[in-house]
């Protein structure tokens, strides 16, 4: 997950904005609190002007934008597809190469062991060992 | 063998993607979901409000995640589609929202 330049510019200026309606709230509770006014009841505390909620509502969606856009990785769960990705290198699995598949264990094995030649070899190294 | 299962043999899943994906997709509607939390806390939200405000916000990171990360095709990276990408991990969201629901409203309000 690797964040792009505009995603964190916006969950950065989204977070101020966040920040800035909620010290807003805070003080219009303070107002309507120390605001004596005998005709409004407690409850009425809780309306919040129409700008602080707009910017409210308007600073949480940009903010989650920001995040969801930020580089968040998804593999296809498809063997079809994921295999292909990867044997075409679009899809990155660690330290794989180019037209390497998954399956690279079973496609790059030793082939047969010259097991004659390799006995005469031992022997050889054990006569010249005395 | 009965046809889901013949499904699956015929068009084999990544097991090993599919948990993946989906942990991706319930730590992005976890975290989303606290911030939904304080935005009901600013705005003062009471009760049934709170929780449908919760609801409208899960539905709009829905379908951000739908467009944004699976580029408008949910159903090659999750097996119910977009149901799945919805449903992902609702208990915790939930629990996350109340929390911070509750810690700015008191923080605002108080």
């Amino acid at each position: 997950m690797s964040r792009s330049l505009p995603s964190k510019l916006l969950i950065a200026f989204s977070s101020l904005l966040l920040a800035h309606a909620c010290y807003s709230a805070h003080e219009h509770s303070l107002l309507s609190t120390t605001a004596a006014s005998q005709e409004t009841s407690p409850t009425t505390g809780s309306t919040l002007p129409l700008d602080i909620t707009l910017e409210t509502l308007v600073s949480v969606s940009l903010l989650l934008v920001g995040i969801i856009s930020s580089g968040w990785e998804l593999k296809p769960i498809s063997l079809r597809s994921y295999a292909g990705g990867v044997e075409s290198g679009k899809i990155l699995v660690d330290g794989n190469k180019k037209g390497k598949g998954l399956f690279v264990g079973l496609d790059e094995r030793a082939s047969f062991v010259d097991i004659r030649k390799q006995r005469k070899e031992f022997t050889d190294w054990m006569k010249t060992q005395g | 063998m009965n046809a889901e299962e013949r499904d699956l043999q015929l068009y084999p899943i990544v097991p090993e993607n599919l948990i993946a994906n989906s942990k991706t997709i319930s730590d992005l509607h976890s975290l989303s979901s606290s911030l939904l939390g304080i935005a009901a806390g600013i705005l003062g939200l009471e009760s049934y409000t709170g929780f449908l405000f919760y609801l409208l916000g899960t539905l709009f990171v829905s379908t951000l995640i739908v467009t944004l990360v699976m580029g408008g095709k949910p159903e090659v990276y999750s097996r119910g589609g977009w149901k799945d990408v919805i449903a992902a991990d609702v208990t915790g969201g939930i629990m996350s929202f109340v929390l911070t629901w509750t810690l700015f409203f008191g923080l605002v309000r108080v």
